[in-house]
């Protein structure tokens, strides 16, 4: 890793990233289906606890500044359980990387390729995946760099062409039915942050670590507003029938209109956001994949690995049947990132504390 | 030397071709869509001769209008390959659904039907009593369709409303559009696109939408249908309707006349240049009450009589008129829904959820059958008259 450091405003654009892969466009009918109007109010709910359980990461990465997850929870509850532990990691990054692929090719031949075969959809992704992750960290975060403000322009123009039709009265009632709905949305909502399971891996590799707590409140805190920004225009146009829609942040773009009516059609719009976001997603789901493996088999660099693992990614992105089998591999990515993310740093941490394992 | 052998052998590996690239020239671009319902005596005779068919009798007429390139004289006047040559194509024909008959499309017809610029979908009167559910899933469905494509009801059939050849415009789907779209004066149709109202009728099953009416080379789209659990089941008028856009807060622009504000003048027409609604909803015992203030602003642009309106107090009185006219309009359009087609066309029940949704929760099960009906309506309108032209 010599020159492999990133900045700290890498990472916010890695974890934003690594966030809102595929889960954008569906987002506001989870939201929906969970809190109705309220559903801003379980994000919120959601990234606090997601805020939480980064922390817990941090504190435990803090123990072992130079070294990341692999190395420390071996070091904390022996090789053998952190073995395992680790394998679970790199096989639930190799699952989300194939539900990225498969969710992302399956809405591209649906709106844009009808005739193309999926498999070609997902290998050109799956190539250009590979080729940046070979590249190592640092390029895959100056990519990033790149085609964040991308996501972020788009998404201000939809919020710019939504506004004529916006009823924001479509948020009220507030709290109709109580809190429990927005908890039980918001414990959802904080698992599927899955991103923050990138503080992992990630802390070794920044050029200023002692910074990754405002890393944590600055990129959630953005992805907070993003998503809620998305939310709001989609109920402040769609109402509760949001969802009704598979994916109603698309549906949005055959909804909308330039002023004016120069230009009709907007779906390009929603491309460029779903093509940038799942693209970037999966670039870092994979690399940290890569990474995890190579660093469980005592290998330094990640790149050897690349090839080897895609073969798996696509394997396992063409099992589902259909869109709506998508859902399954969805399931099982929710309760072992439960796991990964939340229950195995938190007993890592207080095991290390018993035990007094520490590095510095 | 070899990495840029394998960079050129990727790229033509990879680069050339398109699986979905279909040319302008093989794509049937359908501009306007009518569906009606075939009456039950004409199907027997439709089945043909395959006795595999009969399982599945004909139930709708699809017409669709394409334009035809060629004779499209285009803004210089210049295209348009003969004299006389129609620019549209009206196509008809019949199947199980609308799924069916597009695809069917295919035996007449080598180009693909795209509905990428589909302005318009007609209904017609039967197919919208049938079930509206039936005929719209298709389109709601597609991945094709904008969400801003119209759509109407037809009073009669939806074929001689795609039939139509407008003199002014030469494709009915465009010449229909625009009149939803761009009817800016009279302030007496419903404006709504095919997510307007699918977001009205998959969460309530009822809404009202726009009419059309056909003539000889014209479309009247004043008035809206009606629709209850998603069918047909009459029509407001074109006054009522705009009675109906009031008390939801679109209506923006519209004439109203009143009658002479005292004796010495005659009528007088006033513009609505802004209007707004707020509608508040109160508990009143076991009912619901609905408040709806209504803030106008209009001008006046017609007096009939002739004597100058020179008096403040003669503009009070005509505001006092106006005032009584807007609620007349409203209370006869909400009490027409209430009374004759006991249905919440309007979404009020909307407005009771966003603002009590305690109460909205206890009545939510029988709305439209017990308490939509019971609901109480205060009108209150308070109108501005701001200029009067250039003479007095």
């Amino acid at each position: 890793m010599e020159n492999d450091r990133i900045t700290s405003w890498q990472v916010i654009v890695l974890l934003i990233s690594v966030i809102n892969g595929t889960r954008l466009l569906d987002l506001p009918r989870i939201l929906v289906q969970d809190a109705g109007p309220d559903g801003w109010l379980s994000l919120f709910f959601g990234h606090i606890l997601a805020v939480g359980a980064a922390f817990v990461m941090i504190k435990l990465a803090q123990r072992f500044p130079r070294l990341t997850f692999v190395e420390y929870s071996r070091r904390i509850i022996g090789p053998f359980l952190g073995t395992t532990i680790c394998l679970g990691a790199v096989f639930l990054w190799t699952l989300i990387s194939a539900r990225i692929i498969r969710v992302f090719a399956d809405v591209l031949k649906l709106f844009v390729f009808p005739r193309t075969p999926i498999e070609v959809i997902m290998l050109m992704m799956l190539l250009l995946s590979l080729y940046v992750v070979r590249n190592g960290l640092e390029p895959m975060a100056r990519t990033m760099e790149i085609l964040f403000p991308v996501i972020i322009l788009t998404i201000g123009l939809v919020v710019l062409f939504a506004v004529p039709e916006l009823d924001l009265t479509n948020l009220q009632p507030v709290l109709a039915k109580g809190l429990g709905p927005v908890i039980k949305g918001g414990m959802r909502q904080a698992l599927e942050q899955r991103g923050i399971k990138l503080f992992l891996l990630v802390i070794p590799f920044m050029l200023a670590p002692q910074r990754v707590g405002t890393v944590v409140f600055l990129g959630l805190g953005i992805n907070y507003f993003l998503q809620v920004i998305v939310f709001i225009v989609t109920i402040g146009v769609f109402g509760l029938h949001t969802e009704d829609f598979l994916w109603p942040v698309s549906m949005l773009a055959k909804f909308l209109a330039v002023p004016g009516g120069i230009v009709e059609h907007l779906e390009i719009i929603f491309m460029i956001i779903w093509v940038t976001a799942a693209s970037a997603s999966l670039m870092v789901n994979n690399y940290l994949a890569c990474t995890a493996l190579a660093r469980l088999a005592g290998l330094s660099k990640q790149y050897p690995l690349a090839f080897p693992l895609a073969p798996i990614i696509f394997f396992i992105a063409l099992l589902p049947d259909s869109i709506v089998a998508t859902e399954s591999i969805l399931l099982l990515e929710r309760m072992l990132g439960f796991v990964i993310a939340w229950i195995t740093p938190a007993l890592l941490l207080f095991i290390a504390w018993i035990r007094g394992v520490k590095d510095v | 030397m070899r990495r840029l052998l394998f960079l050129v052998m990727l790229c033509l590996a990879l680069l050339p071709g398109c699986w979905d690239l279909r040319d302008i020239e093989r794509r049937a671009n359908i501009t306007a869509v009518g569906i009606d319902l075939i009456p039950e005596e004409e199907r027997e005779g439709l089945t043909g001769e395959d006795p595999l068919e009969s399982k599945h009798r004909p139930k709708y007429k699809m017409t669709v209008e394409i334009p035809v390139l060629g004779e499209l004289r285009g803004v210089e006047g210049s295209g348009g390959s003969s004299e006389g040559g129609k620019p549209a194509w009206v196509l008809a024909s019949t199947g199980t659904s609308p799924a069916q008959i597009t695809t069917l499309l295919d035996l007449r017809l080598w180009r693909e039907p795209s509905f990428g610029h589909t302005k318009v979908l007609v209904i017609g009167e039967e197919a919208a009593r049938e079930s509206l559910k039936d005929t719209i899933d298709f389109f709601h469905r597609h991945r094709e369709l904008s969400r801003r494509m119209k759509l109407v009801i037809a009073q009669g059939d939806a074929y001689h409303v795609i039939k139509v050849s407008p003199e002014i415009e030469e494709l009915l789907g465009i010449y229909l559009d625009n009149l939803i779209e761009l009817v800016t004066l009279s302030g007496r149709l419903q404006r709504k696109n095919l997510g307007e109202a699918a977001r009205e009728l998959y969460s309530t099953g009822n809404a009202l939408l726009p009419r059309a009416r056909p003539e000889e080379t014209e479309v009247i789209v004043g008035g809206s249908a009606v629709i209850k659990n998603w069918r047909l089941v009459g029509w407001l008028g074109e006054l009522e309707t705009m009675g109906s856009l009031f008390a939801t807060n679109q209506l923006r622009v519209g004439l109203l006349v009143v009658g002479s504000p005292d004796k010495t003048t005659g009528e007088v027409a006033v513009t609505i240049r802004s209007s707004r609604t707020q509608i508040k909803v109160l508990p009143a015992g076991d009912r619901i009450s609905f408040q709806f203030n209504i803030f106008t602003e209009a001008d006046v642009v017609e007096q009939l009589g002739g004597r100058p309106l020179d008096d403040p107090s003669l503009i009070q009185s005509i505001e006092d008129l106006v005032e009584q006219e807007i609620v007349a309009v409203t209370r006869g359009a909400l009490s027409k829904l209430q009374r004759e087609f006991r249905v919440d066309a309007l979404g009020l029940g909307d407005w009771v959820w966003k603002q009590r949704p305690k109460i909205w929760e206890q009545v939510k099960d029988d709305w439209d059958d017990y308490h939509f009906p019971r609901a109480e309506f205060q009108v209150q309108s308070q109108v501005r008259i701001r200029r009067i032209g250039v003479t007095s």
